[in-house]
């Protein structure tokens, strides 16, 4: 209680004080080209270190305030500019409005539809659980003690089928961390280790599981302030961390957890990182964009379904094609394996947005990719062969049209005819990113190697 | 300053958060002791060198209160070792008292520190903008070199700060 209520009196003092330093920093002239430069990087590093301390619950009330408060803030700013008076600005509002609307409305358009909206709420509340108490399900042994890599990756498997995933995925995270929290350098983590150790089925998603860790570790050191040096460091070192780590064809799997990590945890840094990247790892940005909006599915904002859409926020937060291609796929790849076992709910999906997602060739490919990973992570799983035959209950033959074309068809030929190629020549990686025909490359590879 | 706004914005509600968070953390001191304490030292971080001086000297200072007055509300002076009880809290006290002193001398310190800062930058940049006006906006601060003091109104060479305008401010140095 003592060192509660000192510790409390000093953060007192803190704050009041922080407040004389932020007068300062607001009124220095010092950089004239960057006003208020100091001021946003002192209000950024404090609000992230109390950001850090949150629950979950608290943390997507943060997040959620957040990004509303940002959107007004523009809004306001827009207005007493005149920009918000522009016609196209206006007509951009409004499109926006009525779309967010159209969306939440089908949502909850019957009773049926909000029963699925339901289930997907389930999914997604089970898959953060297993991403969240990965550690305590595997009893994956505190630091120091011995981890043995083997036994725990059987034990991920007997989870069964579907949770299977996410643990491995897990597992690679907290495998990671032992090698991260053992101090530099690092090599080899999932290089020197034997397939008796190491299955083949589950190296995707433990370089998944790497790269996250990776990422995590390394964006909390920088933030949008940082010299541009610093951040050009921080983004090298991640590269050849993932390099240095990952099995060749693998680390596409490691690269895309970044862009997961930054637009999930540093949401600031996503346009920061990018530019960035295009200096040091050009080859790095379409598994950056395609974990940005993976991350999208997972953010507390979108977690309920029918409030505020995913699929809107890609469409105004990409800012070139790369990235809307991307985004598109790494939002497709996780609401697919998330739903996976309720093939009933891609069709709701596509009854409500098969027309407008028809048009972004990402979110086929996202679907395929993820399907791909998914067998490949779990040979002859159920859930995915019983998806991949399910046959639409709508008798609109719109909705059936856009079930085949979108996703019966080519969902097939990624697990029978992609998948064998891809595992063969070991290039699973290649999966973690938007690729204009996964067939044509899978063609391309076998030519290439005989 | 829309960025600014959006800043401080997201800071003060990540505080309100933080002020709630701490509440649910309340049933679990030690985990809410070490949340304000790395909270505390990510500010602190934040903080020039006068002001951290102030700070420790009053967070030294309150410290020393604390267990002042831990020590008077728990009786500890009314155990078996409650001469020593007494002993400290009066070393304590006298401890907190000289650091009190201390404060005032840094705080005024810290505050004659800021004046001047802030003299300094309203003073440079009122000279940096007087130089922009006469045609000096492309000075860049180097060391002083031979070249011939330019006419105002004409490019200058880099090193020419002529007599009278005083030092140039350093951008970035404050």
């Amino acid at each position: 209680m003592r060192e509660l209520a000192k510790s409390a009196f000093s953060y007192t003092w803190a704050m009041s004080l922080f407040s004389v330093q932020q007068a300062a920093n607001m009124l220095a002239l010092s950089n004239c080209r960057q006003p208020g430069h100091k001021a946003n990087a002192a209000f950024f590093s404090v609000k992230q270190a109390a950001e850090t301390q949150f629950d979950d619950l608290v943390f997507a009330a943060y997040e959620v305030g957040d990004e509303l408060q940002r959107g007004l803030t523009n809004l306001l700013f827009d207005t007493a500019t005149l920009q918000a008076l522009r016609p196209n600005y206006i007509s951009a509002l409004t499109t926006a409005a009525v779309d967010q609307s159209q969306d939440s409305l089908s949502t909850f358009s019957s009773t049926e539809r909000a029963r699925l909206a339901l289930q997907t709420l389930r999914n997604n509340y089970e898959v953060f659980n297993l991403v969240k108490h990965v550690s305590s399900l595997l009893h994956v042994p505190s630091e120091g003690s011995e981890f043995n890599l083997a036994q725990l990756i059987r034990d991920a498997y007997a989870l069964g089928q579907y949770p299977d995933l996410w643990a491995v995925e897990g597992l690679g995270h907290l495998y990671a961390l032992t090698f991260w929290n053992k101090g530099r350098p690092i090599r080899g983590i999932l290089t020197n280790v034997s397939s008796d150790v190491l299955p083949a089925k589950a190296l995707t998603m433990m370089h998944a599981g790497l790269g996250l860790a990776f990422a995590q570790q390394l964006m909390n050191t920088i933030t949008p302030f940082s010299a541009p040096e610093e951040i050009r460091a921080v983004l090298h070192e991640f590269v050849s961390l993932v390099d240095d780590n990952s099995r060749p064809g693998y680390e596409g799997a490691a690269y895309e957890s970044l862009g997961l990590v930054t637009r999930f945890w540093h949401s600031q840094m996503v346009g920061v990182v990018e530019k960035h990247m295009q200096e040091i790892a050009p080859h790095v940005l379409g598994y950056f964009w395609h974990g940005v909006g993976r991350s999208l599915y997972f953010l507390p904002l979108f977690f309920v379904p029918g409030l505020f859409s995913p699929w809107l926020a890609i469409e105004r937060e990409a800012p070139h094609t790369l990235a809307l291609l991307n985004m598109t796929a790494g939002l497709a790849w996780a609401t697919t394996i998330v739903n996976v076992r309720q093939p009933e709910l891609m069709e709701n999906f596509l009854r409500i947005r098969g027309e407008r997602v028809a048009r972004n060739p990402g979110f086929t490919n996202g679907l395929m990719s993820t399907l791909i990973m998914g067998i490949d992570i779990t040979p002859g799983d159920v859930y995915i062969l019983r998806f991949l035959e399910y046959q639409p209950q709508s008798s609109d033959p719109h909705v059936r049209e856009l079930w085949n074309t979108l996703v019966a068809q080519p969902a097939k030929e990624a697990v029978y005819k992609i998948h064998p190629v891809l595992q063969q020549q070991e290039r699973l990686g290649e999966v973690f990113q938007y690729q204009p025909s996964l067939a044509e490359l899978a063609a391309r590879l076998e030519r290439q190697n005989g | 300053m829309r960025e600014l706004t959006k800043s401080m914005t997201s800071y003060t509600w990540a505080m309100s958060l933080f002020g709630f968070q701490q509440m649910i953390n309340a049933f679990h001191p030690a985990k809410a002791a070490e949340s304000f304490n790395k909270v505390t030292r990510a500010t602190e971080a934040e903080f020039g060198d006068a002001l951290k001086a102030t700070f420790r000297a009053g967070d030294n200072l309150q410290k020393g209160l604390v267990d002042v007055t831990f020590g008077v509300f728990t009786l500890g002076m009314f155990d078996r070792s409650g001469a020593r009880g007494t002993a400290d809290v009066a070393r304590q006290t006298g401890e907190a008292l000289r650091q009190g002193g201390r404060v005032i001398s840094q705080t005024v310190d810290a505050i004659s520190k800021t004046v001047q800062t802030g003299t300094a930058v309203v003073t440079g940049a009122a000279q940096q903008t007087a130089q922009q006006a006469a045609g000096w906006a492309a000075v860049p601060r180097r060391e002083p070199s031979p070249a011939p003091s330019p006419q105002p109104g004409t490019s200058a060479p880099a090193s020419s700060a002529p007599k009278g305008w005083g030092p140039m401010p350093k951008q970035g140095s404050q």
